[in-house]
């Protein structure tokens, strides 16, 4: 009679190579559909939004869409007015709410992606 | 060149990509499948019934996976959990005694082969409660350590060395007078 070690060497030396026949499709097939977006997806959607969202902001700017001008013409003022400041604010009211959303969505998102990669 | 298990189990984790985890499927599908035929008695439709449920668990919970054991490992530990609930649905199973008194008269006149041993041990493990037989397979077929076991099956190293040492006596008496066909 063999020794019960002797006997699991002979089953584990001839342990069967069980064919797939269909079974790793039958598993696929029953796995949940994958509603997540593939991740460059995401990506190329917040990339469109965001540029999206900044050729409108750069169209609304008083000369005419061109931002070095702007800021010239920002940076030679005479002085801090903030009856002016209140009034550009009112008047780029929706402006100032879309960008304050799309920098409140983009900045946690773009922390989270730099953290799941290890860049943080 | 086959791509690396973390690999594959990071795309499945981070880009929920299902042809890597279908190859994760492919590699461990017969280790698994025999494991759980030798766990149930070698009832093949039900050990592959267990071993898809085991799979798709492993999907929906992949995130879970710390990569601290090996793929297998804890894919071991899901089917595991998987046995024991079907386990505890159902009335105990029979030890087929009659079977086997039937199968070693056979087996005496004709002698055995490789596939009669894996299908006789299989039943023979029958004989054993879900526990012990999960013990006695990872340690004996599958060769894991009593720690590893013990963690796999969440329970104290002490309660699995119980377990294999009184399952090899009992099992070496099963032996007895057992003729498996090779001498033994």
């Amino acid at each position: 009679m063999k020794d019960i070690d002797n006997v699991f060497a002979e089953l584990r030396g001839s342990e069967p190579y069980l064919a797939d026949a269909g079974f790793t499709d039958v598993v696929m097939a029953q796995l949940p559909t994958n509603r997540e977006l593939p991740f460059w997806l995401k990506n190329l959607i917040l990339l469109a939004a965001a540029a999206l969202g900044s050729i409108m902001v750069a169209m609304q700017l008083p000369t005419g869409g061109n931002l070095v001008s702007t800021l010239l013409s920002v940076a030679s003022l005479p002085a801090l007015d903030m009856k002016l400041l209140a009034a550009m604010a009112v008047n780029n009211l929706p402006i100032i709410l879309i960008a304050s959303v799309a920098f409140g969505y983009l900045m946690p998102y773009g922390t989270y992606l730099a953290v799941r990669r290890g860049a943080l | 060149m086959s791509v690396e298990d973390g690999a594959l189990i990071a795309r499945v984790r981070e880009q929920g990509d299902q042809r890597a985890f279908a190859e994760l499927v492919k590699r461990y599908q017969s280790q698994l499948r025999y494991s759980l035929r030798q766990l149930t008695g070698w009832d093949a439709a039900l050990a592959d019934d267990l071993a898809q449920e085991t799979l798709i668990k492993a999907y929906r919970s992949i995130k879970q996976y710390r990569g601290e054991a090996k793929f297998f490992t804890w894919l071991y530990k899901i089917a595991y959990h998987c046995f024991l609930a079907h386990k505890r649905s159902r009335k105990p199973e029979q030890p087929l005694e009659a079977e086997h008194e039937q199968r070693r008269e056979n087996e005496a006149e004709r002698g055995g082969n490789p596939a009669d041993l894996h299908r006789d041990f299989a039943r023979a493990l029958l004989q054993f409660p879900p526990e012990q037989r999960m013990a006695l397979h990872l340690h004996l077929q599958r060769e894991f350590t009593h720690q590893e076991i013990a963690d796999l099956m969440e329970c104290p190293l002490g309660t699995v060395k119980s377990h294999i040492q009184r399952g090899r006596e009992k099992l070496q008496q099963m032996l007895a007078g057992w003729d498996t066909g090779a001498n033994l």
